[in-house]
């Protein structure tokens, strides 16, 4: 069951083997690889659909740049920024304050035995002070006092100052551990997608210029919002390096790159083509979706007492997850939907809109087509009736 | 539209399967507090383990108190939090080596997926509402009980008599088999 668990560890199934490169038309690893190759301070945007697959994609781009780049000491790191910062609380510096923190433990692994230079100690301070905070020591008055000033990492959010003064340590600790002007040191922050799209810009545009200022590339997964209506006001940030992940097209290329990525994950006495063939199309095309229906299949198949999964369980195993998808669905959002149904695309006006594509009822397979989630658009009818 | 009611023995059976890939499951009741203890007995007799209940008063807590328990299987209760629950911003910290069960009011699950879009998608199929109706329970777990007569070819007295003398297997499936037919009391003797 652990190999169809949507909620399992990208990181672990890349590692595995249990992926499949994308299609050449839809990897997004080979364009940013490109970009960083030549421009190894470049910072890059990556938004995509929820579960459409982008943290598989940041450990692609891991992957690729700790074995294909040649250069002695390049370094390529993942950051589950999630994990290390409550998201309703990234402020300016915290990118910075992460790069820095991990940067100086690469440096202390690097060194060894060996002490530090003068020049790192310093970075080393700097950084870790705007991380975890400092007591900032002065005389008022003749009075001896200790102000304890926070760092920007969880729990003080209170920014120190700008960034910009930050620049040459981050940049000591980065020829420290990849030397050359040209060294690679990348850094892979995800998470960020789930912040709020309002929010993200001005928690995050300081840290950008200061890493690449500091000669560190980076790839952001930022909020899906951004492939729409703010998408020109963030491109400035990153230099038009914005990359959108599509879902997979439920074309015969893209049903057979779906079946392949089960075919990974589930043997054939569980799962036969046909069955496979059938949770793909039942997808969208959305990755994680396409593991949530394999998983509820096999779930019923057991409940029947059966080693495989046959066409019924697939059957129940999509209109489950269609279920979950129209739970909370009012009756203009079920109308928007049949016309999404009926014309194959739809006018984003505004939040209705991005809220439907948000929650992954409605798919954008790009060049303005649309297409309601095949889970759940045999249920509008039913809905429909019903109300 | 609604979810599919499922039976509490199905859904504690469905949290056994995939208990060690430390999936979440959201549940759906009138009554959360009293179903959250309901459903924590069925997977502890499945799981053949303690299986504790803890009442989340404090939303932002939600992380942290999962980070605490990842090592075992649980049941989280939100009642008035539930609405406030940060699935999204903390949904790194939700990463578990056992499963979750997680019971809110019924009315909460219809703005589940709009609140926390992120959380949603990563749990896939798992949102359920427990059956009220005792009479889908009992076809379900009729339905359930013949698949397992069959795939282990015994009927109920002999499982009991097989159980009883030791040579039942070490199948979790044996266990669910007991307690659907309310003799998790043998389950210390399937263990041995």
């Amino acid at each position: 069951m652990q190999t169809l668990d949507p909620s399992g560890d990208p990181g672990q199934a890349y590692m595995l083997g249990w992926c499949v490169d994308r299609l050449p038309h839809l990897r997004v690893v080979a364009t940013v690889i490109r970009r960083l190759e030549l421009e190894p301070w470049s910072v890059h945007l990556l938004v995509g659909g929820i579960g459409s697959g982008k943290t598989t994609e940041l450990w692609g781009i891991q992957q690729h740049l700790k074995t294909a780049v040649h250069e002695v000491g390049a370094i390529c790191e993942y950051v589950d920024v999630g994990s290390r910062q409550r998201l309703d609380h990234v402020r300016p510096g915290v990118l910075v304050a992460l790069a820095g923190k991990r940067l100086a433990e690469l440096e202390a692994a690097r060194r060894g035995a060996r002490p530090a230079t003068k020049e790192v100690k310093d970075a080393n301070y700097i950084l870790h002070a705007l991380a975890d905070g400092y007591v900032a020591e002065s005389w008022e008055s003749q009075e001896y006092e200790e102000t304890v000033v926070p760092g920007v990492v969880e729990p003080p959010v209170v920014a120190t100052g700008p960034l910009t003064e930050l620049v040459p340590s981050l940049a000591v600790l980065k020829r420290a551990v990849a030397p050359g002007a040209d060294g690679h040191c990348v850094f892979l922050f995800d998470s960020l997608d789930r912040m709020p799209p309002d929010e993200f810009e001005n928690a995050i545009a300081h840290d950008v210029r200061a890493l690449r200022s500091a000669g560190i590339g980076a790839v952001i997964v930022g909020p899906m919002r951004f492939r729409y209506g703010a998408a020109h006001a963030i491109a400035d940030l990153f230099e038009q390096n914005v990359h959108s992940l599509a879902d997979v097209e439920l074309n015969p290329m893209g049903l057979t790159f779906l079946t392949q990525v089960l075919r990974r994950r589930a043997p054939i006495e569980l799962l036969d083509d046909g069955g496979a063939h059938a949770v793909a199309l039942g997808s969208g095309g959305v990755m994680r979706d396409l593991i949530a229906i394999a998983k509820s299949a096999a779930q019923e198949a057991y409940v029947d007492g059966s080693d495989a999964i046959h066409a019924t369980h697939v059957a129940r195993a999509i209109e489950q997850l269609g279920r979950v998808r129209a739970v909370g669905l009012d009756g203009e959002q079920v109308a928007a939907l049949r016309k999404v149904r009926e014309t194959g695309t739809m006018v984003i006006r505004g939040e209705r809109e991005l809220v439907l594509l948000e929650t992954r009822r409605v798919l954008d397979f790009g060049n303005g087509r649309f297409a309601v989630h095949p889970a759940l658009a045999p249920l509008l009818d039913v809905m429909t009736a019903a109300a | 539209m609604k979810l599919k009611s499922i039976g509490r023995f199905e859904l504690a059976a469905l949290v056994a399967l995939s208990d060690d890939t430390g999936a979440w499951m959201v549940v759906g009741a009138d009554e959360p507090r009293a179903e959250g203890e309901e459903l924590a007995r069925e997977i502890a007799a499945v799981l053949n383990t303690n299986v504790e209940v803890i009442v989340i008063d404090e939303p932002t807590q939600l992380g942290t108190l999962s980070q605490a328990t990842r090592d075992r299987s649980i049941v989280f209760v939100a009642v008035d939090s539930a609405h406030q629950l940060p699935l999204d911003a903390q949904r790194s910290l939700l990463t578990r080596e056992h499963s979750a069960t997680l019971v809110v009011p019924s009315a909460t699950l219809n703005g589940l997926a709009t609140r926390s879009p992120h959380f949603t998608s990563w749990i896939g199929s798992e949102v359920h509402v427990v059956a009220e109706d005792r009479f889908l329970d009992q076809e379900s777990r009729n339905s359930r009980l013949a698949a397992l007569r069959t795939k282990y070819g015994m009927s109920d007295h002999e499982l009991i008599a097989s159980t009883t003398a030791g040579r039942a297997p070490e199948d979790p499936e044996i266990a669910e088999w007991l307690v659907l037919i309310e003799r998790g009391d043998l389950l210390q003797k399937s263990a041995r």
